[in-house]
């Protein structure tokens, strides 16, 4: 089982306030891409959040910021001095309609007007601007369950994630935003069964820290912590001892981010991520449990030599004196520069792998969603995949991260913090969305004993009667499209059905003339259905989209009903 | 005599590769209109592989079914009798590895077509638990009524008899098999100008190509049998397939050879692997029998046909 250690899943609304929305503002005036777009895009997304109340439209954004930076007076100046062939040129004098333009055409335009800057600016490339972008659109995604949708769809199907939360407070107000982040996240373990592996944000700054750590720790699932401490809070603080106490006790590991980039409340706060305030901390909790995420900076190992007094070597020394010290490469994009910086990085790591001392203590993590301001997460596997022996890229993928977690497996007993999370699935079983994998049902045998079964995963969210389409949608069949028996099986059981199992499936048993007027009439049928029942069009639909679409679907006979239900939610909604 | 025979058997093996040329071609070119396609076309496509016997006969087939379409027009009203527009093209028909064992034709055509939903959408309440909803105005759905004029190209496997056709469709379709519904037939009516472009059969016949008109009805019934039995035969299906094709003004020779006239019968048994695909891939298992033939099929047989529904997207 390979597992990314270092990977946020939560979005912008779910971490940021207005107090705190500096924070993420900073960070995206840190990216390599034109002023001009940087500036109007910072804007625009501190608006979005202030004033949407959580809701994003794409392509209001995108076309605000291309409007805001085509109107301004460097940018006409731009375009006066490109090619009058240029094709932006000719767009845009020719009076691109943007308001006819969809949000991936709307992306496609940005990422040419942030070619056609940054040609004029050594320090941003197209590859940047567009990494930007898809930054943004991950952060601005609605919710946590999509964020963790698109990126389990870019792993492998039995590939892990720890997934880290944040709590961006000052003052220790929004408790709710946390615990909200906190709830969605846990959900995501009842999403994909022992896939999900989530540490919960400590942050000192909030009074009730400890009492919202315990109760993640002992009833949401979460098996680590995450301390983030250029948020603006000292690690050497008596409650955050307090924390390690416990942690100690119970063999949850703690992940700190340790580099001097990231979020940080202010510029003096960066200091405290220095691992060498650790040494005082591992002296007091020696089998302490801890990673420094990102190693204290991939800059310091594309150096020739790692250097002796810099965060990566101090890392390293307390990693020689204590067991439990981990750190990962997570955001680790330095390399991918290549040259000598690539060279460099690849030997120092391969070196440390080749040591006894370290060779253990290396995880591999990306800093997904964050890291998509260089690459993809494919990318970032495929990377270190190719430049690493297969020896170890297992390693720092399989063995360290399992060992790190307490995983039971190759023979290892269940950490206490993996037993907690193993207890909340199988409470939560009935929720569970998809099958767990195999080492979770041979773990819960091991704990409750070895009759213990996981129930049939429901369709969870993928068909709901909570979704009104969903509910609309099995009505509609259920007047003259299931049979009575189909009926009384429910709705859970008509989502597994597949189309040709409905009364107007008889594709090839009939000439083609009448099956398409069969389809035609369905699709007609079911999108009259829901209009004349309250439903409506999702933006960018239309009537004939949506009849060509559900034709297209209900021509299918493998598509399952849960399927037509997804596709569906696609073209209708109801108020 | 023996420079004789195999002078001709020369020629029929270029007449055999120059035919199979042209079926390439056909194939070609009808595959390749996929990359035509837009987001304002519909492009669909089926495959089926299938074993087809007549007369203690085995051979390998493939049933191939591809379509373009576009919407010009479709009422987005919420009311009943909605009406719409659309256009057309596509092909289909079945290849076999013995084409002499083949009576399907290929057929590649385009229209236009404007329809009727016979269709009253009932206003509903959704219930609190799943699965459970109100009707609180009934509705009804008694079918869809279309109307078409369309031309087209069609031959038998072998390019022997190969036919341009134009013509008016006239169709209704029942989506519904509850109770009396599925004793309702979906009923097609089409009238075709047919100008024959080559005919190897009239020649065999010793008339020239002569052009013609061809009524065709087709009807279709599907009975929800596995309702009626016991539940792990509930996907059970049977299905009929009546097809009578009638021509009109073809040489007084031709009608005197019974061909002036066709029928297509055909009877199936399906059963559909809903929970699971048979072998992970088998998403049904069909057998059907089916008697005559469909023009410009010439021979009358009759064939089983047992096969799988496979890779359907």
């Amino acid at each position: 089982m390979r597992i990314n250690c270092h990977a946020h899943l939560f979005n912008a609304t779910s971490i940021f306030t207005t107090s705190t929305l500096d924070i993420l503002l900073k960070r995206i005036t840190e990216m390599k891409i034109p002023d001009l777009v940087k500036n109007e895009l910072a804007k625009q997304v501190g608006n979005l959040l202030t004033k949407a109340g959580g809701y994003v439209d794409e392509e209001i954004l995108f076309r605000t910021i291309i409007e805001k930076v085509t109107a301004t007076s460097d940018f006409k100046k731009l375009l006066e001095r490109l090619s009058p062939s240029d094709s932006l040129r000719l767009e845009l004098f020719g009076g691109a309609k943007l308001e006819d333009y969809a949000v991936e055409k709307l992306v496609s335009l940005l990422g040419r007007i942030g070619d056609a800057v940054g040609k004029e600016n050594q320090d941003a490339t197209k590859s940047d601007m567009m990494d930007a972008i898809s930054f943004i659109r991950l952060a601005l995604l609605p919710g946590i369950r999509q964020v963790t949708d698109t990126l389990m769809e870019q792993l492998e199907h039995d590939d892990g994630v720890v997934a880290l939360t944040m709590d961006i407070t000052h003052d220790g107000s929004n408790r709710q935003l946390l615990e909200k982040q906190l709830a969605d996240t846990a959900a995501q373990i009842l999403a994909y069964p022992g896939r999900i592996f989530p540490f919960v944000a400590v942050n000192s700054r909030r009074p009730e820290h400890f009492s919202l750590m315990e109760a993640a720790l002992n009833g949401k699932g979460f098996i680590g912590v995450k301390l983030y401490p250029s948020l603006g809070f000292a690690v050497d603080s008596p409650e955050l001892f307090k924390v390690y106490a416990y942690c100690e006790e119970r063999e949850i590991p703690l992940l700190m981010h340790c580099s001097e980039g990231g979020f940080y409340y202010a510029d003096e706060s960066r200091k405290n991520s220095d691992p060498l305030l650790w040494q005082a901390i591992l002296e007091k909790h020696d089998k302490l449990k801890i990673c420094f995420g990102h190693f204290g900076g991939a800059k310091y190992l594309t150096s020739p030599t790692i250097p002796d007094t810099c965060w990566s070597r101090t890392i390293l020394t307390l990693m020689e004196k204590y067991e439990g010290v981990y750190a990962d490469i997570a955001f680790h994009s330095e390399p991918m520069e290549g040259g000598e910086s690539e060279k460099n990085y690849f030997t120092n790591l391969s070196q440390l792998l080749q040591d006894s001392r370290y060779r253990s203590r290396i995880l591999f993590g990306t800093d997904y969603f964050l890291s998509r301001q260089q690459l993809t997460e494919t990318s970032s596997w495929e990377y270190f995949r190719a430049h690493l022996s297969p020896e170890d890229f297992r390693q720092i993928a399989e063995i360290n991260p399992a060992a790190y977690l307490g995983l039971p497996i190759d023979g290892r007993k269940c950490s206490l913090a993996m037993e907690n999370h193993l207890r909340y699935i199988y409470q939560q079983r009935d929720a569970l969305l998809s099958e767990a994998g195999d080492w979770v049902k041979s773990a819960l045998k091991v704990i409750y004993g070895p009759d213990t079964t996981l129930p049939k995963p429901t369709l969870g969210p993928k068909w709901s009667w909570n979704n009104k389409v969903h509910a609309y949608l099995y009505a509609f069949l259920a007047e003259g499209q299931l049979s009575d028996r189909r009926k009384e099986e429910g709705f859970d059981a008509a989502g597994m059905l597949k189309l040709r199992d409905l009364a107007y499936w008889n594709k090839g048993f009939e000439a083609k003339e009448l099956w398409t007027l069969k389809l035609k009439a369905m699709a007609e049928n079911l999108d009259t259905f829901i209009l004349t029942n309250g439903g409506s069009y999702e933006k960018n639909q239309s009537s004939k989209g949506a009849i060509g679409s559900l034709e297209n679907l209900l021509d299918d006979g493998s598509r399952y009903i849960h399927e037509v239900g997804e596709v569906s939610d696609g073209i209708y909604m109801f108020a | 005599m023996g420079s004789t025979c195999l002078h001709e058997m020369t020629e029929k093996r270029w007449s055999v590769r120059i035919q199979s040329l042209r079926l390439m071609l056909l194939l070609l070119v009808l595959s390749t209109g996929t990359a035509w396609g837009n987001d304002s076309l519909d492009f669909k496509h089926s495959f089926r592989p299938a074993l087809l016997t007549s007369h203690g006969d085995w051979t390998g087939a493939l049933s191939y079914d591809l379509g373009l379409s576009t919407v010009l027009y479709s009422q987005a009203e919420k009311d009943s009798f909605r009406k719409s527009l659309s256009a057309r093209m596509g092909t289909k028909g079945t290849v076999a590895v013995d084409a002499d064992l083949n009576t399907e034709p290929l057929n590649a055509d385009a229209g236009i077509t404007t329809s009727i939903n016979f269709y009253k959408p009932p206003i509903i309440e959704l219930g609190a638990k799943p699965g459970q909803f109100l009707t609180k105005e009934e509705g009804f759905n008694y079918g869809r009524l279309s109307f078409s004029l369309l031309g087209g190209y069609e031959t038998d496997q072998r390019l022997d008899n190969r036919n341009i056709t134009a013509g008016a469709e006239l169709g209704y379709a029942l989506t519904e098999t509850q109770a009396f519904k599925s004793l309702v037939p979906s009923v097609f009516l089409g009238y075709d100008f047919v100008f024959v472009d080559h005919s190897e059969q009239q020649k065999s016949l010793g008339v020239d190509d002569g052009d013609s008109r061809r009524l065709r009805v087709f009807a279709s019934w599907k009975f929800p049998v596995g309702q009626w039995l016991p539940p792990p035969l509930e996907p059970l299906d049977a299905h009929v397939d009546l097809r009578y094709y009638l021509n009109d003004g073809l040489p007084s020779v031709y009608r005197a050879t019974d061909k002036d006239d066709a029928i297509y019968a055909a009877a199936s048994l399906s059963y559909s692997f809903s929970q699971k695909p048979l072998w992970g891939f088998v998403d049904a298992l069909f057998v059907r029998v089916a008697t005559g033939r469909i023009p410009p099929e010439t021979k009358d047989a009759t064939t089983v046909m047992v096969g799988l529904a496979v890779w359907e997207r």
